[in-house]
């Protein structure tokens, strides 16, 4: 086994490959060329599973790379730095997903000695991997198979941190989850792929520490960077004080919450699952990821236990959006789906579609908006793929290829979108469209943040809204690579503009930024040029002072678009086609208030803005994006679009 | 009368959730917010319209002085986000 | 010889319970809060390190290691320093003298602490 170590610190410096089928372990060759390029984390994962995926490739290969990857920050002490990603092809959509969590695992693969995971092959009986730092086991699960993700971690070793899956895992449910602790790598199915290869858990047990390269100036940044994030509005207040359950109210009142399966953005008993009621009624105590400084984590009662709590998606998804007003369901449903390991947002937009399906005549899984009573069983019904649930276990796009309904299948590339509507937040329509992984609101850029929660620009017009799509896509991107949760980027907006929103310049600023478009073209385009540092994006300074490589905002950036474009590459080897990035027909000619006509995503407008942003071709890459971002360039025959 | 409502850290911190007030009271947004002040606990949190995004019938105002009626329902809220 | 964490600033994040190569911090999960006990803590401020919050600190009487090598001539190869160092930073073979790793080195002294030989060299920053 040969050593490949790296001259940075704060990377451990090695990539484990892991042969399931044949049981051995060795490295994956990953040099300082490639971590300078990719930073780590997902873009790293993109980057390694472009160069070994083939056209049409499945999920359920037995090559299906399982790519596990931490970022530089992670477990460097930097605020909010336990952040990994699983990336893998997600039987959801058939093409790459990225899936990220704030599970110790990451931290504890480092402490292993290692950056990253990669797991091929499948295994023929229910195994349990175990890495340490200087052995790889393989060890009989059977025991474990069958058990909930909660029974399942009981049964592991002390001191160990795991990835676990449930009963919906097992049964290859094509959104179910993988979870570290209780934190889920919730989208895309990566579940799925762990159940398939018979993976039943992953553990590790290691105890060496990322050395950073200027630890002093490292822990001065860090405070400074705590400092602000507990001092602003989003980071420091509402993240603490309500969770992102939080946003049910703003929500609302922009009429952003999406109700019966996205009919309407507005529901009269939203405040009965809102998160200041899950406060002031539900709230046991905070909680959150290891070295979080925000503790956003609510904790609530489920049967005289104390567990996890909802988050906002399935406040949304399980309230308004199935037209149930009682919280207490939504925290025991939220309760079952992560024991059964499943993805809250597929999972509640699935039912939400089959609800619809009934009221129109075009199935009857017993579903009904309004029936809460048999949802619970639903949820265990669809872990083990019983009865309705074996069809339910399809997602909501299989299912209209099925019964009909896609209109008001509410997905993009087969994955559910999550609870903000987006028919009065455009350029969060535009997002959700592009994403690379499918439905994702974050992939999306999060442009909803600037579009009525945070800031307030206009929601309505197609102005600006590619180009600012690009730049926060880009931005949070790298952000996710570096190790750290995206919430860590609230304070790239000043504080000032969070404590004043009706002051003289925040309203400039609401009003400006639509009609920036061009001027943030350029920066998307040309933003390699950017070698400086602006200290309202502390992430690069961290990397510098934690590796020791130079990291500058325009390499930053760069390398978030490069991410982007590698895996929008990779999807279109896998099968994707020109125009995929579509939205179901009710968001895009369907207004959400008829008298208003200007209330649906005017996509295709804002597409034109988005690509010429990329420079990609009705959703392709073109050579010209590929040069410029230094991406190798793959053959005709698997891709003609460069 | 006019009905006032309360969200985020504001009704955390002020802890109130809504309450009626009389059109003679509250004649602006602004007044919205001392009527809010003075009937809080004296060591509840206090809050002014400068860090408050407001709605006046479902549509937002940024004008500390716009003139509130009989019969409106007035939101007092905090910039939120997520994920 | 400890180090201690001051209950206003901790917000129970738990990176020092995650750091500590000794399993010393406790979470008091009702408080959302996290302690050293006192007696348990080797002082190898790994936590203060990690914190991200700046809510740990030495306690009084507390000197940071600045750095820890094995006197040859004094070691009679015992593997005791290295079977208990957590970060694995010792090398040597049975009966014959060991030498620390200092890029693997944490500076936590806790070889020190089971060498019998005196062969454990401690320098202190101040």
């Amino acid at each position: 086994m040969f050593v490949l170590m790296s001259r940075y610190d704060g990377y451990m410096g090695k990539v484990l490959f892991i042969d399931l089928t044949a049981k051995t372990f060795s490295e994956f060759p990953w040099s300082d060329e490639d971590r300078k390029r990719t930073i780590g984390g997902k873009i790293m994962a993109g980057d390694i599973l472009y160069h070994h995926i083939r056209p049409g490739m499945t999920a359920w290969d037995e090559d299906n790379w399982l790519v596990i990857t931490t970022g530089p920050l992670t477990g460097c002490g930097v605020p909010s730095s336990s952040r990994f990603n699983i990336s893998t092809i997600s039987p959801l959509t058939g093409v790459l997903t990225s899936s990220n969590s704030g599970g110790d695992f990451g931290m504890m693969l480092k402490r292993c000695g290692y950056d990253g995971c990669i797991i091929t092959g499948k295994a023929k009986s229910p195994t349990r991997i175990h890495i340490t730092e200087d052995n790889v086991e393989f060890l009989d699960a059977e025991e474990l198979w069958g058990l909930a993700v909660t029974e399942t971690q009981e049964k592991l070793p002390k001191g160990t941190a795991n990835l676990v899956i449930g009963p919906a895992g097992e049964n290859k449910v094509l959104y179910s989850a993988v979870l570290s602790g209780e934190r889920a790598n919730g989208r895309g199915g990566v579940g799925a792929v762990f159940g398939d290869k018979m993976i039943k858990a992953i553990t590790a047990k290691g105890f060496k520490h990322p050395t950073v390269y200027n630890k002093e100036g490292l822990i001065r940044l860090s405070r400074i960077w705590t400092r602000r994030m507990r001092n602003h509005a989003l980071s420091g207040r509402q993240l603490p004080v309500l969770g992102t359950a939080g946003l049910v109210s703003p929500m609302e009142a922009r009429g952003i919450l999406a109700t019966k399966n996205f009919n309407a953005g507005h529901f009269e008993d939203f405040d009965m699952v809102s998160g200041e009621t899950l406060s002031e009624t539900k709230l046991t105590r905070n909680s959150g990821c290891t070295s979080c400084v925000m503790q956003c984590t609510r904790r609530c009662m489920v049967d005289g236990k104390e567990v996890k709590g909802p988050e906002l998606e399935i406040l949304g998804l399980m309230g308004p959006n199935i037209l149930n007003n009682d919280l207490q369901n939504i925290i025991d449903w939220n309760y079952w789906i992560d024991e059964m390991g499943m993805d809250t947002i597929s999972t509640a937009g699935t039912i939400a579609f089959a609800m619809e399906l009934k009221e129109k005549g075009l199935w009857d899984g017993g579903l009904e908006f309004g029936k809460t009573d048999n949802i619970t069983q639903i949820i265990k019904d669809i872990a083990h793929r019983e009865g309705v649930g074996d069809v339910l276990a399809e997602g909501s796009k299989r299912m209209a290829d099925q019964f009909g309904g896609m209109e008001f299948a509410i997905q993009s590339k087969g994955m559910e979108l999550s609870a903000y509507e987006p028919r009065r937040a455009v350029g969060q329509g535009l997002g959700y469209a592009t994403s690379n992984r499918g439905g994702c609101h974050l992939n999306a850029g999060y442009l909803v943040f600037v579009e009525g929660l945070g800031l307030d620009i206009d929601n309505l017009t197609p102005n600006g809204k590619g180009a600012l799509c690009v730049m926060f896509q880009n931005l949070m991107e790298a952000i996710s690579a570096a190790g750290v949760c995206l919430f860590t980027s609230y304070p790239v907006f000043p504080s000032y503009v969070f404590d004043h929103p009706n002051a003289p310049i925040t309203k400039a600023v609401t009003w400006v930024l639509p009609h920036l478009g061009p001027v943030i073209k350029l920066i998307n385009l040309y933003s390699y040029v950017l070698q400086l540092y602006i200290p309202l994006i502390p992430h690069t300074k961290a990397i510098e002072l934690a590796t020791g490589m130079t990291m500058k905002l325009g390499s930053f950036l760069t390398a978030g678009d490069r991410g982007w474009n590698t895996e929008r590459v990779a999807n279109m080897i896998l099968g994707q086609k020109p125009g995929a990035d579509k939205l179901p027909k009710r968001l895009t000619d369907v207004p959400q208030d008829p008298n208003d006509p200007r209330t649906k995503v005017p996509l295709d407008t804002m597409l034109k803005a988005f690509y010429a942003n990329r420079q990609w071709d009705n959703g392709a890459p073109t050579a010209k994006a590929l040069k410029r971002l230094k991406i190798d360039i793959p053959s005709r025959d698997v891709y003609p679009y460069a | 009368m006019i009905k006032i409502k309360t969200f985020g850290v504001i009704r955390l911190g002020s802890g109130i959730k809504e309450f009626d007030a009389e059109s003679s009271q509250v004649r602006t947004v602004e007044d919205c917010f001392n009527a809010l002040n003075i009937k809080s606990a004296p060591d509840a949190d206090k809050f002014s319209f400068a860090e408050a995004q407001v709605f006046v019938n479902h549509t937002r105002t940024t004008k500390k002085n716009f003139a509130i009626k009989d019969g409106d329902e007035v939101w007092l809220m905090s910039p939120a986000s997520g994920g | 010889m400890a180090y201690q964490i001051d209950k206003f600033d901790c917000v129970g994040c738990c990176a020092c319970i995650f750091a500590c190569p000794f399993d010393v911090p406790t979470e008091i999960k009702e408080e959302h809060k996290v302690v050293i006990p006192e007696d348990k803590c080797v002082g190898c401020g790994q936590c203060e390190d990690i914190c991200p919050v700046a809510a740990i600190h030495p306690a009084p009487g507390q000197r940071k290691i600045r750095k820890v090598t094995i006197l040859e001539e004094n070691c009679i190869g015992c593997t005791a320093c290295a079977r208990n160092c957590p970060a694995n930073a010792i090398n040597g073979t049975v009966k014959n003298p060991h030498v620390i790793d200092q890029r693997k080195c944490i500076q936590c002294g806790y070889c020190g602490t089971k060498c019998k030989k005196d062969a454990i060299v401690i320098e202190y920053l101040a």
